[in-house]
């Protein structure tokens, strides 16, 4: 099988029947060409990665020794079909609406407008025309090349097109990505946070975060996994827009994860134009309207993290507590019955069993003050962008 | 001669561990009570923070001023040197009974055993000295001795209350070297003896020229070799031989600030002990050698180092430096910045201590 790029249709070679036996599902094998020794460490890290938000799929890896790595299916749960779309106006640039006037069949620029973009009724787009200052009864393909770039023009800057849906996006979901992280990653504690959609120059996306704390395959510092489209981005990732996010935007002394905590930070972004900075597809511009959304999806998932953090904290200083005090006390009771001269050991233990109440009450209340902080992070936030706004 | 009276001495040493036993049972009983009370137990006594050292004018020594510390078992900071202090009561009352001694490295040791072990040595002496605190006395009376000795010669013969040893004698004179002052001399009772005085004397090589000079003999005097600082044990048996044989104490030092302060602390202790009594002799005398020495007996002499001028200021601080003679002589040391050891005084050859100088300073003990 081959791919015409420019249709995105299959070309078909050859076509084989195979008795199903049973199974249900769709099933790919892919057989590619390279030069594995120099690569293989890559491939390996895109299976691992391609597992990790790919949950709902059996992946195996056959490598050229004949080594087998296989990726087992953890979940049910499949993320949504995205569903065919038309181009948004703010996302056409002279050429692709000349490729498209090109191969039109309607009558007039009016039927046109509303038939080859996204969310663009009649009423939008006469009063679109209006702005464009472009008759909506001509015929299309009468369009001149000056009328043609006018209309493009106007395109990008007329405000009232409604902002793309985004029935066309195929993000992971909390339940994939979350099966996911459990299976690859075994950590301490994870949380996914999923943004709701938005756009950029009229292209929907949507950005999803995991972050991982601890547990067995972590190691001390932060790693950063990050997926364009469900694709593993292996190559360059100190150009990325999330690199840039996680180390220059986030302040992680605030949510009291140090440097050095084994933390794994997974972003995923979903877009019918994914804004890749080279033909390499290997890293993400950081348009502003992208980076917000990872900014805001991370701070989201790092409270949660914060909160956990600190409830952990406030039960192992109890625990360490009461483990003072059981390894204390009866020492205390010994040497003073001894000092004492006294018959019977002193009645020490309702001391501890009053004690391990009182922490229970206290842990308690603990809890409820973590939700309180991190409810007021909040705040701190604001103080902190009007300390900013200070200095400037 | 005086004849002691063996009677009254015993007396002494019984009642001395009746009061120790009283105490600790008095300490266990508190805490005993509040466990069974299901009460956190605390311990409340005077703080050694500098700021609550204080010299007492009457006493003629540093003392605890009135803020105190409270250590309970309640809090999880506190809960760990509470059990070492309980602990070290239990350690003690055992001794006590038992009639032994122990170092405070052993006390450290012995810690390990009991699952209160100690961080080092320093935290186990620092506790050590919490209990003297809390208890009210010294760590000789809980039978807990430092590792330095040093050593007392002369015409005086001792009793034993040590067991094993009960109602044996032994005269002092009997060894050259002298005798080593540990815990079976510090309790023992003082039988008999012809001394007129003693003298407390900084370094061993003078005690030594001492005994070979007969100075015992000569001047009728018993000598204690402090080795440096003395340790408590021997303020304690100077004090004794003070008060209970009412003889005068002399003390001798190298011409420098720290010599100084060595007269000083025999006479009226030390900070780190202001929590103690009955370890300072406040009518002993500063024989010597002092600053004034170098120049009227033209003794040679090194050059003060700036630590050793820094020490001068600082006693200089010290409320017990303003009577007229320690302040003068301090003055004389910032004045010719010089120092002399006491074995300077053998340029006029090793006779001339004993038959010039000493005479001339035992006039000061009349």
């Amino acid at each position: 099988m081959l791919i015409d790029i420019g249709e995105n249709k299959p070309i078909i070679l050859r076509r084989d029947t195979e008795e199903a036996n049973g199974k249900t599902g769709t099933r790919v094998d892919v057989m590619l060409e390279g030069d594995f020794t120099r690569s293989a460490q890559k491939i390996n890290e895109y299976f691992k990665q391609t597992a990790l938000v790919g949950s709902y799929a059996n992946l195996t890896f056959v490598d050229p020794i004949g080594r087998i790595s296989t990726y087992e299916r953890a979940t049910e749960a499949l993320p949504p079909p995205p569903k065919e779309t038309l181009p948004h106006p703010h996302g056409v640039d002279v050429e692709a609406f000349k490729r498209m006037v090109k191969l039109n069949e309607e009558k007039t620029l009016k039927r046109f407008m509303t038939t080859h973009f996204h969310r663009i009724g009649d009423r939008t787009a006469v009063k679109f025309l209006e702005f464009a200052g472009i008759r909506p009864d001509i015929a299309p393909e009468k369009l001149t090349n000056e009328q043609a770039v006018t209309i493009v023009d106007a395109l990008q800057r007329f405000t009232e097109f409604l902002p793309p849906d985004s029935s066309c996006l195929s993000p992971v979901g909390e339940v994939i990505l979350g099966t996911g992280i459990m299976k690859e990653l075994e950590p301490e504690f994870s949380t996914v946070v999923v943004r709701p959609p938005s756009s950029y120059s009229g292209f929907p996306f949507l950005v999803e975060v995991g972050l991982v704390y601890g547990g067995k395959v972590l190691e001390p510092g932060r790693k950063l996994f990050r997926f364009a489209n469900r694709i593993p981005l292996l190559y360059d990732e100190s150009s990325d827009v999330s690199f840039k996010v996680l180390n220059e935007e986030i302040d992680w002394r605030r949510y009291h994860v140090p440097d050095e905590a084994p933390v794994g930070v997974i972003t995923h972004i979903c877009s019918t134009k994914v804004p890749y900075k080279t033909v390499g597809k290997e890293y993400i511009a950081d348009r502003p309207e992208i980076e917000a959304e990872i900014r805001n999806a991370v701070r989201e998932a790092l409270r949660r993290l914060s909160l956990y953090l600190s409830k952990k904290g406030s039960m192992e200083a109890v625990q360490r507590k009461m483990n003072i005090y059981g390894k204390y006390l009866p020492l205390i009771a010994k040497f003073s019955q001894d000092l004492a001269g006294e018959k019977r050991p002193p009645k020490y233990k309702q001391l501890i069993a009053d004690e391990q109440e009182a922490a229970d009450v206290e842990e308690k209340a603990a809890q409820e003050l973590t939700v309180e902080v991190g409810g007021k992070t909040g705040v701190n936030d604001q103080i902190e962008q009007a300390k900013i706004e200070d200095y400037s | 001669m005086i004849k002691l009276s063996k009677q009254k001495s015993k007396t002494t040493a019984e009642a001395r561990k009746e009061k120790v036993e009283k105490v600790l049972n008095d300490l266990g009983h508190k805490v005993y009570n509040d466990l069974d009370s299901s009460r956190f137990p605390s311990v409340t006594f005077a703080s050694r923070s500098v700021s609550n050292i204080v010299y007492d004018k009457k006493l003629q020594q540093f003392i605890l001023g009135s803020s105190t510390v409270k250590r309970t078992a309640g809090n999880i900071k506190h809960i760990r040197p509470f059990t070492q202090l309980l602990w070290l009561a239990y350690f003690s009352k055992k001794l006590v009974e038992e009639k032994k001694t122990s170092t405070l490295r052993d006390v450290y040791y012995s810690a390990q055993a009991f699952d209160v072990e100690f961080q080092d040595q320093a935290e186990s002496d620092e506790l050590i000295t919490d209990l003297e605190v809390l208890l009210g006395g010294a760590r000789e009376e809980f039978n807990v001795y430092p590792e330095e000795r040093s050593a007392i010669f002369g015409n005086l013969t001792i009793e034993y209350t040590v067991p094993g040893y009960e109602g044996k004698k032994l005269d002092l004179s009997a060894h050259p070297d002298g005798m080593m002052i540990g815990p079976a001399m510090t309790t023992a009772e003082f039988a008999d003896t012809d001394a007129e005085m003693v003298l407390a004397i900084e370094k061993g090589g003078l005690f030594t020229r001492f005994i070979e000079e007969k100075v015992h003999t000569k001047y009728k005097a018993i000598l204690i070799n402090c080795a440096g600082q003395p340790p408590r044990a021997t303020r304690y048996l100077l004090r004794r031989l003070h008060s209970e044989l009412k003889l005068p104490i002399g003390i001798l030092c190298d011409a420098d600030p720290w010599g100084a302060h060595i007269a000083m602390v025999i006479k009226s202790g030390s900070a780190n002990a202001a929590h103690l009594r009955d370890l300072t002799t406040p009518s002993g005398v500063w024989l010597g050698v002092w600053a004034s020495d170098i120049q009227k007996y033209k003794l040679p002499s090194d050059p003060l180092t700036e630590i050793d001028i820094k020490r001068v200021y600082e006693l200089k601080a010290d409320p017990r430096y303003k009577e007229k003679l320690w302040h003068d002589e301090l003055d004389t040391f910032l004045k010719y910045k010089r120092k002399s050891e006491q074995e300077a005084f053998s340029r006029y050859g090793l006779s001339y201590i004993v038959d010039t100088y000493l005479p001339e300073k035992l006039e000061l003990l009349k």
